[in-house]
């Protein structure tokens, strides 16, 4: 169908190529013509203007990276701090609560002093301890009196059946004994007839 | 490739200006031929030929050496303008093409006749636009029908009608032209056939 070989295929219903086209394929093919002057000075504009404008472009990505960087950065320093401040804000206000509103509950003050050990944290504790102290004379004075009530209960036990740390005469009630152990030791005694 | 357009074609990718400069006017006037046989002035060739030249340095990392430069260059062109064909395409469209069929004497003075490059770039430039651009793209470019319907936006059957009218329509055109240039030499003779 298709005599040239360099000419392109034809399909089946399409008529040969005539010897014009061929020619016309030649002649177009290798057609030059001089272009206006001026384009080759507008080709290396845009060209320039094509190597400045990718450097602006290629910023965006460093600016973009570094914006989200600082913004990593600081989500995790907050995030830090925010560890960092319960200890030193709630610490004090809730030893201080616990202690004088209800001085059963004094063993759970030694386990959160115990949860942070660190020395910023004993001292800011330091300015708390003499409200400790205070409220420790208070509930001393309380067991105390206490302490008397069941004195006065067991009665006719002689002075070797009342345990020590009972005993007002001897040794102060610690402020680490709790009213807890005092109960357990009373549920084991045995009046005498 | 000769080695002179390798060496050529190294420097323009490190972006050496002389050597764009080298290149361009090495193939600038085929670049604008072919941009200007897709178009009807010479201004738009000129922005069609801006573009490729930009495209062409661009990406002239991704040509490959085994294949010809020319031609690659050629494809960018064409594909520009093709772009600027489509852009321009609304407009164009509905303009009326009027059928102008081939006859026999047509047929024979066009394969008798020697043309020249004028006379080739007039009966191209006197073919609807649509005709026209599928002729070239199907006979002078190589391009095939599917190719050429995803270029234009067309069916594959659109692309083998246009072609098939457009190569009737210049074969009277330059049939035509045969005739008036030479009324009393062959022609009478293929009348009396």
């Amino acid at each position: 169908m298709n005599q040239y070989n360099d000419m392109p295929p034809l399909g089946p219903g399409e008529s040969p190529w005539a010897d014009h086209e061929v020619q016309l394929r030649e002649v177009l093919n290798g057609a030059e013509e001089t272009p206006p002057e001026g384009l080759e000075a507008r080709i290396l504009e845009a060209l320039d203007a094509q190597t400045i404008q990718p450097n602006a472009t290629n910023r965006a990505p460093w600016i973009a990276a570094a914006v989200a960087g600082s913004i990593v950065v600081a989500s995790i320093w907050m995030s830090s701090g925010e560890e960092l401040q319960p200890p030193t804000a709630t610490v004090p206000v809730e030893v201080s609560a616990e202690q004088v509103v209800e001085p059963v509950r004094q063993p759970s003050l030694k386990q959160t002093s115990e949860v942070a050990p660190s020395k910023k944290e004993a001292v800011e504790q330091q300015p708390s301890e003499g409200a400790n102290e205070a409220s420790q004379a208070v509930v001393r004075t309380e067991e105390k009196v206490a302490d008397r009530q069941k004195l006065e209960v067991l009665t006719g036990l002689g002075s070797s059946a009342i345990p020590a740390s009972l005993d007002l005469n001897r040794t102060p009630i610690q402020s680490s004994q709790t009213q807890s152990d005092t109960v357990r030791l009373t549920g084991t005694l045995k009046l005498k007839q | 490739m000769d080695q002179a357009l390798k060496d050529l074609l190294e420097r323009c990718k490190a972006e050496d200006r002389s050597a764009q400069t080298a290149l361009y006017r090495r193939f600038a006037s085929k670049v604008f031929a072919t941009a200007l046989r897709y178009t009807d002035s010479r201004d738009e060739a000129a922005d069609i030929a801006q573009e490729s030249w930009v495209k062409v340095f661009r990406h002239l990392a991704k040509f490959k050496e085994f294949n010809s430069f020319e031609g690659w260059v050629r494809r960018i062109t064409v594909n520009t303008a093709i772009t600027h064909y489509r852009r321009n395409l609304k407009h164009r469209y509905h303009d009326d093409v009027t059928e102008t069929l081939a006859t026999p004497l047509d047929l024979e003075a066009s394969k008798k006749a020697d043309f020249t490059m004028s006379e080739i770039q007039t009966a191209m430039a006197a073919l609807p636009k649509g005709y026209r651009t599928v002729v070239q793209l199907y006979l002078v470019d190589g391009y095939s029908h599917k190719e050429i319907a995803e270029m234009l936006g067309v069916d594959v059957n659109t692309s083998k009608s246009q072609l098939s009218r457009g190569r009737k329509q210049l074969q009277a055109f330059l049939g035509a032209m045969s005739r008036r240039a030479t009324p009393n030499t062959d022609l009478p003779s293929a009348e009396k056939k």
